[in-house]
């Protein structure tokens, strides 16, 4: 995927980190390195390589090796827990991880508990603090191997949320990701001339393809961040000249209240692109009071990529919309029993895309359910107008979303229902002002309990911005006559 | 600004903000803020920063609060302090 890009474009800057300017050059250089450690343990077609890595060049490097390699990418964010990695490390059935020292217990504990395998198949990078450095010590004792990846083969492992259950495994064939870059490089224009800011975890989709893959497969600028924060961010815009602003609707909701104690000067951004959840309209309105820069709706699912983006010139029509379908993708608007709507109508969305995965791989039922005559069923609920732009008007979906994280409130309830102390447990999201949701545990308790030992319970088996920050108790749950609990009566409404 | 002005406006922030069902009366002086307490997580703590700076003409990085601030009295007393380093007036920072 890299060479081609790579080679028009060797000595222009590829990512910029920790202050220094990695090359193209240097980036090929690293890649070929990662290739041929990878080639001397065996990875090929097929292999599943998981990568606990933050954002930055070792990432980058890895992911692409991996898939130069034939095997298949499972990014993991680096703020899961030892559980976690193991559930995932389990079902994706993978043979190697790629990480850093500071996560290389973890990693090990979990390939051990998961698929049996030691501390030989983790593999520990350094994160390079200037270009004369490696990332990795060893040096290969073979060049690097030649390209192994097919077209149709699959490139990468990523879990979605879809409409309800569990998170599903879904696969996404090279012919997918350099489709949907190719559109999303087209529509938004990326070129070696921008300077693109990595600040959404590439272990997500959206970080994953809109900022990493997207930035060096445009032969732009990569500027990665490990960990969000907003008066960095602003130094980071202003001190690179950052063109292309990637993130999710806290992150701009965040600039767009910060006080600074100088001007500052946002305007090398010419993108700010908000994915993940909607982006409420006053967050935006305010943005653009605060910068002048309209920050940009884009619309995507795990098992599709990218869908649509909003790029009207009018702040007004950007404010509502998700904006038009990328060039090749079709969007419809579905009834409940899956007949097309007209415009205007409400009805779930359904995408027909060449980026998308076809199924949920081992899950018959599900895949039949999600995936249906040509188009994936998204859960989202919109409508289409006549000029085609899509508005998102909910989600059939009960996944919380925790400041661009999809979280998963059965996972949550699964472990909570553990303690001792409970005897049922919902959790539910609770709307904030930013765009996202907290998340709240309702439970009726088995013997008394306090909020600290169910908060303290979560804390270390789950990642952190999983854990309930609100825990209610009530002596029986809300249910109508089928005996299904009303999780919607529980997301506003005050303990009783 | 008197001490008790500061600390009811200081507790409205957080009982809104953070959706606390248990009211005002509740934000005790010893209370934590993470976990066992109010339950705030890191991105609490950066939209309760920006808050706080708006509401109080004051600056803080994260990691002042997330560092050393662990109760409601200990936040309390880092907004005093810092109004009390230039009265109510915007605190300069060579930070950005």
């Amino acid at each position: 995927m890299l060479e081609t890009t790579a080679q028009k474009f060797l000595d222009h800057p590829a990512i910029i980190e920790h202050g220094h300017v990695f090359s193209y050059r240097w980036l090929v250089g690293a890649v070929h390195a990662v290739t041929a450690l990878l080639g001397e343990t065996g990875v090929g077609l097929g292999t599943r390589v998981a990568l606990v890595l933050p954002n930055g060049a070792a990432f980058v490097s890895s992911f692409f090796a991996v898939t130069h390699m034939g095997g298949i990418v499972l990014p993991l964010n680096p703020s899961l827990q030892e559980p976690e990695i193991a559930s995932v490390l389990g079902d994706a059935k993978v043979s190697l991880v790629l990480t850093v020292p500071e996560m290389r217990d973890r990693c090990v504990g979990a390939l051990r508990s998961s698929v049996g395998l030691g501390e030989d198949s983790v593999i520990l990078l350094k994160e390079p603090r200037h270009p004369s450095e490696a990332l990795e010590e060893r040096i290969p004792a073979k060049p690097w191997p030649p390209e192994r990846a097919v077209p149709h083969g699959p490139a990468v492992y990523l879990y979605s949320s879809g409409s309800t259950g569990r998170p599903k495994r879904i696969e996404r064939s090279h012919f997918n990701l350099l489709y949907e870059t190719d559109r999303l490089i087209a529509a938004l224009r990326l070129s070696p001339s921008d300077r693109v800011l990595g600040a959404v975890a590439f272990s997500h989709t959206n970080g994953l393809m809109r900022s990493m893959i997207a930035s060096v497969l445009s032969g732009a600028t990569l500027i990665p961040v490990r960990h969000f924060e907003r008066r960095s961010v602003g130094r980071i815009i202003q001190e690179h000249a950052v063109t292309v602003f990637v993130g999710v609707p806290f992150m701009f909701a965040m600039q767009a209240e910060t006080r600074w104690t100088r001007p500052v000067d946002f305007s090398s951004l010419r993108l700010c692109i908000s994915s993940s959840a909607p982006l409420p309209p006053e967050i935006s309105r305010r943005f653009y009071e605060r910068y002048g820069i309209h920050v940009r709706q884009l619309y995507g699912t795990t098992e599709t990529g990218t869908i649509s983006v909003n790029l009207s010139p009018s702040l007004e029509d950007s404010l509502h919309s998700v904006g038009t379908p990328l060039e090749g993708i079709d969007v419809e608007i579905f009834s409940e029993d899956r007949h097309m709507l007209a415009p205007g109508e409400v009805g779930e969305i359904g995408i027909s895309s060449p980026a998308a995965a076809k199924e949920y791989p081992g899950l018959l039922r599900e895949s039949k359910a999600a995936f249906c005559n040509g188009y994936f069923f998204t859960g989202d609920i919109g409508r289409r107008d006549d000029t085609g732009r899509i508005y998102l008007i909910g989600r059939k979906s009960l996944f919380i979303n925790r400041g661009g994280y999809k979280v998963n409130p059965y996972e949550v309830e699964e472990l909570i229902q553990k303690h001792p102390k409970v005897r049922e447990v919902v959790v539910v999201g609770v709307d904030t002002e930013y765009g996202d949701q907290k998340i709240k545990a309702v439970i009726v308790p088995s013997k008394p309990c306090e909020e600290r030992e169910i908060i303290e319970f979560c804390r270390g088996k789950i990642a952190d911005f999983k854990v309930p920050s609100i825990v209610e108790f009530r002596t029986q749950l809300p249910k109508a006559s089928t005996g299904k609990i009303l999780r919607r009566a529980l997301q506003t409404s005050a303990p009783g | 600004m008197t001490s008790d002005i500061v600390k009811e406006r200081l507790k409205k922030i957080l009982v809104d903000q953070l959706s606390y069902p248990l009211g005002m009366a509740h934000v005790r002086e010893d209370i934590p803020l993470y976990g066992k307490g109010l339950g705030l997580d890191s991105l609490d703590v950066v939209s309760l920063v920006v808050r706080l700076e708006n509401e109080f003409d004051i600056f803080f990085e994260a990691e002042e609060v997330s560092a050393s601030v662990e109760t409601f009295g200990s936040l309390f007393r880092a907004v005093q302090q810092k109004l009390g380093q230039n009265g109510t007036a915007m605190q300069r920072k060579e930070d950005d």
